[in-house]
This record gives structure tokens, C-alpha cells and sequence, in this order.
């Protein structure tokens, strides 16, 4: 009777266990630099951040760049691991063909980080995906980037000033002159014998 | 007499000529000559440059693709390291300058930075500390902005420099742009300890406002968020005997997921269901994305009024057949953030 009892119990309410023990958090920055302009036949380097700050696990991320062909990206890491609490920078480098169209292009970056799972651990799980605008220009002539200002060093004091060097030598002009006058005067006075 | 003179006017030009021959003498008998005659005033200062240290830890003039600041999430009061050179004609930049800072957040909804436009978390204006001696006319003055809160909106920031020469009482005033890079993260469940438990479950019945918890938006843009999700399967002994999967993908037709931040399981009352075959995102609450937080605390959105729209509860609603074997069901549920601000939510981005 008990058994009959049970059977209809389990028939109408299922244990199931949709407990995710596995939490994620994921925070993804725009790339880095945001207006990249990139010549023919030539590379350009960016990177963006992967954040874990509100994760409860360590994650391990893989990323992707759609919709930019004849473009190609390449990561220097085709995946990164994040720890729980941390962020991880994530470099890249694009590709543009020789014949690539002189344009804007935009695409997109898909970042997905997955939960180190642990063994043993049962429970569903969850993984993030973070979408991103990925925008750059392939241009024929790259404009020259600002250049930093550098102050000069500092010159090395000498030890006199200028000015000090020419009052002494107005100086001893006059005292010269003084005495010359004086001589002469002295000279062409008369003997008072 | 008269030859005394001239020997005492030959011997003037020599000492003025042999004098000119030195570059230092001649610099300063010319400067001197300048200044009698021009009368030149103290001017006042110029604010020639402006840089901020980003995250890599380098100085970049503004503006500058790489001069930028990135939040972290869910962090308040991130410090933003800002530099001013400043030149005087007149040699005098010294410490007796008043040098005062502002910055603008995106949000101000002005490409004018001034005190009035400020971020307001700055009581008036940042006070700048002097920094290095003049050199060549130059010298350097320093200011941290200590209020970059992860809910503030990215984007284009302004920095406002206004220096004062107090010999001449004159200000000189520049403003430079920066960027404030966007950061996306939807917290889910918040905070992170959290576990989504759904318990015990129905069978031919609706199971409603199971596994709730929080989600918030921990980025400094507006989100759109949606769920993707496999069937459940049971991989437990009893369940390999007997397969009987969740078909949440409405390929059963009577099961059905749905996710909501309500108590019940309406399609019309906004509840998104996970019963598209294949699966598909399910866009969902709310219309025009998940707000930004608006406070420190998130106790309330960027919009003033009405409800918390960057951080509220979620809640499942199951309904599965008759006929399941008992055990521990899994499946995988993907969580898809993008920025919707300003591009419009579903877009992709």
C-alpha cells in the first residue's frame, strides 16, 4: 500500500535537481584602441579585458571575431583561464590582405567563458556569452599619431649668471677708465717744485 | 681732453664688443634691451597639454585612441591618475599657480566641461599639486579623479584644466576628451555565492517562481540579456535505464521553460520561454534592455522613479509531463549579454 502510495507520488512530483552549482559572471571591455585604423597588407594589435570580479569560479574563456572578412584576426592565446576575482587582458592582431576594400569595417567579437567544473559536482550549467561591436578601418594612409610632448632637461646652471659676468666687465671698464683718466691727468699737470 | 675721450670711447666698444662675442652675455644684453623697450607685462599661463594614465599604466595626451580608463565591475571609486603641462612665457610657472581639474561624465550630456558640468561627486574642483620644477618655461601639475563608479555611463569624458598665475591674476582654461571604455557584465545569479536551486517540480503541472535570485547589472552600459537552453537528461542509473528527457524545446509540445521577473508564467506578461526548436534566444525583460545601476549600491537604476530595472529578481516556471523517471536532470543554459546603448536592444551588440 505504501509502495502503491509512493509510485503515485513520484508519478505526479519529480525530484529534479536544477540546482546550477557553477556561477559565472562575466565582464568583457570594448577592444583596445577603439578607433583602430589598419593598413593593407598589414597587421594592427589590440586586446580587451576579461573580467571574473563577480565570478564564484576560475573561467575559461574562448573568443571569436565575425564579420569582418576579408579581414582575419588571430589571438596570441586561443583561450585564456581567469581566476575567480580576477581579470585577464587578451591580445590580438588582425590581418589585412592585400587586396583588402579601403573601409570601415564592422563585426563581431563573441567572447564565451565557461565554469571550471569541478569533479564530482552535479547541477546544471551555466555558460556566458558576451557579444561586442567590433569596429576598425582599413585605410590607405594612417595620419600621424600625436606625438607626446617631452619637456627638455634642465639645463645645468653654470656658476656665474650672465648678468652678473657683464656688470663685472662694465665695471672694470669704468675702474680702468677712472684710473687711465686719473694717470693722464696726473701726468700732465704741472710740477708744483 | 678730446683724446682722452676717444681713448675712453674705444675702450666702451671693446668691452661691449669682446662682450657680445659670449652667446650668454649677448643673450642677456639683448633680452635686457627687449624688455626696456617692450615693457613686457607677466603673462599668463597657457595649458598646453593634458594626459591621463591609462590602464596599462602610461601616460597618453588627450585625446588619444589609447588614452583611456576602463571601469572594473561592480567596483566603485576607481582612481583616474590626470597630468597637466603648463607653460609661462614669463618663466614664473611655479608653485604659486592655481591649478584646478574637472571632469564631465558622458551622461551630462554636454561637450562642455566646466565646474558646472562636472561629475558632481566632486565636491567643487579637484586641486592640482605641482609636481616638477619649471623647466624651459614648463612645469607639470598633477590631480586623481577618485569617483570612477562602474554604473557611471561609458563613452566620451572631458577633463577641464584651468590654470591662474598668481602674479597676474589670469586664467587659462582646456578641455580634452577621453574615453571611458565600455564594460558589459550581467551578474547572474548576484551575489556570486548564490546557487539557482529549483527543487522538487510538478509533473503535469505549471511549477511556478522556482530558483529565484538576483541579476544586476554590474557594467556601465545598458544590456540586453537573454537565455539560451538544452533539454534536461538525466544521467543518473535509473535514468539510463529509462531515458526520459525534458524537452523544454517545445518538441513535446505540453513542456515548457520560461524565465521572468514575475511570479507567473504568462507569455503575456512578459515570461520568455525556451520553446523554440532549435533553441533560440529568448529576449525578454525588459523592452529596452537592462538599465545601468544609478547609485553606489544599486538600490535604484539610472532612470530616477519607478522600478529597478538594472537590478531585480529572476524566476523560473517549468511545466514537464507526466511519466519522468525521478533524479537529478542537467542541461546547460547559456547567458548572452550585449550592449543595447546606443544601439537599439536585439540588434546583437
Amino acid at each position: 500500500m505504501k509502495f502503491k502510495r509512493f509510485c503515485k507520488f513520484s508519478f505526479f512530483v519529480l525530484l529534479i535537481l536544477l540546482s546550477f552549482k557553477s556561477v559565472v559572471s562575466v565582464g568583457v571591455g570594448d577592444p583596445i584602441p577603439t578607433d583602430l585604423r589598419v593598413l593593407r597588407n598589414n597587421v594592427g594589435d589590440f586586446f580587451f579585458s576579461i573580467f571574473a570580479v563577480d565570478s564564484s569560479t576560475g573561467l575559461t574563456c574562448t573568443y571569436s571575431v565575425t564579420g569582418i572578412e576579408p579581414l582575419s584576426v588571430t589571438f596570441d592565446d586561443p583561450e585564456v583561464f581567469v581566476e575567480a576575482g580576477g581579470e585577464k587582458i587578451v591580445y590580438g592582431t588582425i590581418n589585412v590582405p592585400e587586396n583588402a576594400p579601403i573601409k570601415s569595417y564592422s563585426g563581431i567579437i563573441k567572447v564565451t567563458c565557461e565554469p571550471k567544473v569541478e569533479m564530482g559536482v552535479t547541477g546544471s550549467k551555466i555558460i556566458q556569452s558576451t557579444l561586442g561591436s567590433f569596429k576598425l578601418s582599413v585605410v590607405e594612409k594612417l595620419e600621424e599619431q600625436p606625438t607626446l610632448p617631452v619637456l627638455p632637461e634642465e639645463e645645468e646652471k653654470t656658476g656665474i649668471p650672465t648678468a652678473a659676468i657683464l656688470v663685472i666687465i662694465v665695471v672694470i671698464v669704468i675702474i680702468l677708465s677712472v684710473y687711465f683718466l686719473y694717470k693722464r691727468k696726473k701726468s700732465t699737470e704741472p710740477s708744483r717744485v | 681732453m678730446m683724446k682722452t675721450i676717444l681713448i675712453f670711447l674705444i675702450v666702451i666698444l671693446l668691452a661691449v664688443g669682446i662682450s657680445l662675442l659670449v652667446p650668454g652675455i649677448r643673450d642677456a644684453i639683448f633680452q635686457l634691451a627687449v624688455y626696456g623697450r617692450l615693457s613686457i607685462g607677466d603673462s599668463g599661463p597657457i595649458v598646453e597639454y593634458i594626459f591621463i594614465q591609462n590602464e596599462l599604466g602610461d601616460w597618453v595626451q588627450c585625446p588619444n585612441a589609447l588614452c583611456y580608463r576602463q571601469v572594473t565591475p561592480g567596483v566603485n571609486g576607481e582612481n583616474v591618475p590626470i597630468r597637466a603641462q603648463i607653460y609661462d612665457p614669463n618663466g614664473d610657472c611655479d608653485a604659486n599657480y592655481d591649478v584646478r581639474f574637472w571632469v564631465c561624465k558622458n551622461e551630462t550630456g554636454s561637450n562642455i566641461c566646466n565646474e558646472a558640468n562636472r561629475d558632481t561627486d566632486i565636491p567643487t574642483y579637484l586641486t592640482g599639486s605641482f609636481v616638477s620644477p619649471m623647466v624651459n618655461n614648463r612645469c607639470n601639475w598633477t590631480a586623481t579623479y577618485p569617483y570612477l563608479d562602474y554604473w557611471k555611463r561609458y563613452g566620451n569624458w572631458y577633463i577641464n584644466v584651468s590654470a591662474k598665475d598668481t602674479n597676474n591674476n589670469s586664467w587659462d582654461s582646456v578641455q580634452r576628451v577621453w574615453i571611458n571604455n565600455r564594460v558589459k557584465n550581467v551578474a547572474y545569479p548576484y551575489p556570486s555565492g548564490n546557487i539557482i536551486d529549483m527543487g522538487a517540480i510538478n509533473l503535469g503541472a505549471w511549477t511556478d517562481s522556482i530558483g529565484a535570485n538576483t541579476t544586476r547589472n554590474l557594467g556601465n552600459t545598458r544590456s540586453n540579456v537573454s537565455f539560451n537552453s538544452t533539454n534536461f537528461s538525466c544521467t543518473e542509473a535509473q535514468c539510463i535505464a529509462t531515458p526520459t528527457p525534458i524537452f523544454i524545446d517545445g518538441s513535446a509540445g505540453t513542456e515548457k521553460l520560461c524565465i521572468d521577473n514575475d511570479i507567473t508564467h504568462l507569455e503575456s506578461s512578459g515570461c520568455g520561454f525556451f520553446d523554440a526548436a532549435p533553441q533560440t534566444e529568448v529576449w525578454w525583460f525588459p523592452t529596452n534592455g537592462m538599465l545601468r545601476c544609478g547609485t553606489d549600491t544599486c538600490s535604484d537604476d539610472e532612470v530616477a522613479g519607478g522600478g529597478n530595472l538594472a537590478s531585480y529578481t529572476l524566476y523560473y516556471h517549468i511545466k514537464v509531463s507526466t511519466g519522468k523517471t525521478s533524479g537529478t536532470y542537467n542541461n546547460t543554459i547559456e547567458i548572452v549579454t550585449c550592449s543595447c546603448d546606443p544601439e537599439p536592444c536585439g540588434s546583437g551588440f
